[in-house]
């Protein structure tokens, strides 16, 4: 037993690298000051990035020179909000999407020591053009008794008005502004929870465009909290069904399979699932929404998919070049055989799928395992790491690179969808989700089964 | 690459352009790494290991600045050569590694379980061996005394080590304790190869036997802090080195 460190290691560099998008994060009120905390909480997210970036010459800036720039806001600071803004200045010199600063009371909001219970509206929604659509409702939740549903424009969430912060949105320049929706979009998301109970005031546009102001109760959120490292509490959700045609003795169905966040809880499920859908025509991941988590996860997942160890992408740091790779499945848990599933694999994605799962999409659609339906994902796939600073904020910061399996990155340009279906209110309305529509289609008119299968309809 | 690797690199630039007897005084200023390794053996108990049939190590793991912290557990059988090891982290789960004396494996949640093969598979065999811990495995089939260093904030001989798989990794030796203070190993996993450096600090004696009782490693960007709690001999079970059900059934297909 020379080194039982280093096995821990193997482990070790596959935790570590996380790939995450930052969670949704509401503006907090201001802490006691203490300015030598600040100066300190600074000089560590200074020092954090210059040593754990993964180009080491820091893209060709001057990194001691932007901290002179740049701590004297600290040292002349008033609140909290200063060294913030100083901090985000900072990293975002870099100009990538996996930079970011947790206040420290959102975390502590999220925490489960406290008496609240995490809620949610229980409807999810998204910008389509310039509007914001609600775009899935959860049965069973009280927005949905409400009567709340997909293709309803939401204009004001308690307080905040949407066209005013859509009007905001509109002066950032273009290249910046896909990745300020996103932002957006995650945090209006975030804008939808509170604890559990509580009413949440919102005004819609319903389906015949008659103004609906009602007060939301919010549901406890479903899922099984998760805790992992610095990272705040996450709810993980896994959902699985087969859409079933009844004809072929009632073998020809398609798999379908959605989970909010890669965390490992998901991994049981999602063996047990397709162990359910071996015999499926086609399996549909629909990673809508998903922004992302443990990186390493994609090569269990993809393991499903893949007889061989395929090279799904090679992730770049500063001190190595390190590749995620398939791992075959070949035995369930229990040890009963398995063989990895030979069928059609869809995957669905819209601009809030980020990260780990872009990492996933890309592979397989480079690799030819899978084909991709949606909206084009949110380019923002780097592995990053979070730690917290003095003053209890949580950075973010990047420590790698990601290419796919044909050496393109991901970050920026996001997953392109083979088949793109922008999502259209008509659409929602009418109870229809084209993008999975299509992708059961596609699913269908493979040679395993040409069967017609019932709707795939949004639930 | 760290600064340790390319001073390495340099010095062994240097050695093509120096004459055969500069390199002469070289080596003879520095120890043989076989008494270097005797010195150390002696330093941490000699054979005592020896008189027992197997040692259980508990530890735990820090990444303080990412919050995160894990139980350690590490099993060796002497005779048979196995080892397991499980690591339980918060919110992710247990992750196990084995070896059953003639296939090496893992199972941790992410990416499932396998077999490890290669020069992944051939290092955790390497390193079940209990002599591998002494450096008197016979898996080790070159031990070299290249300079002398500092490492750790002390004074240390630094020692190459050829294993019979090809793979090399160094030790630094302390000049006054003849401890190991510093280690550096490319660990190798499926995602590729990583050098790490690790930092043994805090010897402590565990039932007449030493061993370090902190270790310390930097990993991208990030510093990682072993403390072992415990070091017990002849405490593990036969039921406890089996393998789950899934890598059973994995080494049965082989």
């Amino acid at each position: 037993m020379s080194n039982p460190l280093g096995t821990t290691l193997r482990f070790l560099v596959a935790a570590l690298a996380a790939t995450f998008v930052a969670t949704p994060i509401e503006a907090q009120a201001p802490q006691p000051f203490d300015r030598a905390v600040e100066l300190a909480s600074f000089d560590t997210a200074w020092t954090r990035v210059r040593d754990s970036y993964y180009d080491a010459s820091m893209r060709g800036l001057n990194w001691s020179a932007l901290r002179d720039t740049l701590r004297p806001r600290v040292e002349h600071g008033r609140s909290r909000e200063d060294t913030r803004s100083a901090i985000s200045t900072l990293v975002s010199r870099l100009g990538e999407s996996h930079f970011g600063l947790i206040p420290a009371d959102a975390m502590d909001a999220g925490s489960t020591d406290k008496s609240d219970v995490a809620g949610d509206a229980g409807f999810e929604v998204r910008f389509v053009d310039s509007t914001l659509v609600v775009t899935r409702v959860d049965g069973g939740t009280p927005a949905s008794a409400m009567g709340v549903h997909a293709g309803w424009l939401v204009e004001e969430i308690d307080t905040l008005r949407v066209i005013d912060v859509l009007r905001a949105t509109a002066s950032v320049s273009a290249p910046t502004r896909r990745f300020a929706l996103v932002r957006l979009t995650l945090n209006i998301n975030g804008r939808l929870t509170g604890p559990s109970g509580e009413k949440l005031r919102l005004v819609f546009r319903d389906g015949k465009n008659a103004r609906r102001e009602l007060l939301v109760p919010l549901r406890e959120t479903p899922g099984q909290v998760v805790e992992y490292g610095a990272l705040p509490p996450m709810h993980v959700r896994f959902d699985s069904r087969r859409l079933t045609s009844g004809v072929r003795g009632g073998s020809a169905c398609v798999g379908v399979i959605r989970f909010n966040i890669f965390m490992t809880p998901v991994m049981p499920q999602f063996e047990d699932a397709m162990s359910g859908m071996r015999s499926c025509t086609g399996v549909i991941l629909d990673l809508r929404g998903n922004v992302g988590g443990l990186g390493a996860m994609v090569m269990g997942i993809s393991g499903h998919y893949f007889a061989k160890a395929e090279t799904l992408g090679t992730m770049r740091l500063r001190e190595a070049t390190m590749r995620y790779v398939a791992n075959p499945v070949r035995v369930s848990r229990s040890g009963q055989p398995l063989q990895p599933f030979e069928g059609r694999v869809a995957i669905v994605v819209d601009e809030l799928s980020a990260s780990t799962t872009e990492i996933l999409a890309a592979a397989m659609q480079v690799l030819g395992r899978a084909r991709v339906f949606g909206t084009p994902s949110a380019g923002q796939a780097l592995p990053a790491l979070m730690t917290r600073l003095p003053n209890g904020d949580r950075l973010m910061y990047v420590i790698g690179d990601f290419a796919g399996p044909g050496g393109s990155r991901v970050e920026g340009a996001g997953v392109v969808p083979d088949e793109p279906f922008p999502l259209s209110r008509r659409a929602l309305l009418a109870g229809r989700d084209e993008a999975l529509e299509a992708a059961v289609r596609w699913i269908e008119s493979s040679g395993r089964s040409t069967d017609s299968l019932k709707s795939a309809g949004r639930r | 690459m760290n600064v340790f690797v390319r001073r390495v690199g340099l010095a062994a630039a240097a050695l093509s352009f120096v004459s055969v007897a500069a390199t002469r005084v070289s080596a003879q200023a520095l120890p043989d790494a076989k008494d270097l390794i005797q010195k150390y053996n002696e330093a941490v108990g000699g054979n005592a290991w020896k008189s027992h049939t197997s040692a259980r190590m508990k530890g735990t793991l820090e990444v303080p600045a990412a919050g995160m912290r894990a139980d350690i557990e590490a099993m060796n059988v002497f005779a048979s050569k196995t080892f397991m090891m499980k690591t339980t982290i918060p919110g992710m789960g247990e992750m196990l590694a084995g070896f059953d004396g003639t296939t090496a494996w893992s199972k941790e949640p992410m990416s499932g379980a396998r077999i490890l093969t290669g020069v992944e598979g051939a290092q955790a065999a390497e390193e079940a061996d209990p002599e591998a811990s002494m450096r008197t495995s016979p898996n080790i089939t070159k031990s070299e005394t290249v300079e002398k260093t500092t490492m750790n904030s002390q004074e240390c001989y630094k020692v190459v080590h050829t294993w019979k798989s090809g793979r090399t990794s160094q030790d630094c030796f302390s000049v006054t304790t003849g401890l190991i203070v510093a280690s550096i190993v490319k660990q190798t996993s499926m995602m590729g190869e990583m050098e790490v450096t690790t930092l043994l600090g805090e010897y402590k004696d565990f039932g007449g036997i030493k061993r370090a009782g902190t270790t310390t490693m930097q990993m991208m960007g990030q510093e990682i802090k072993t403390t072992v709690t415990a070091w017990e001999w002849d405490t593990v079970k036969p039921a406890e080195m089996e393998p789950p059900a899934d890598i059973k059934a994995l080494l049965k297909k082989g």
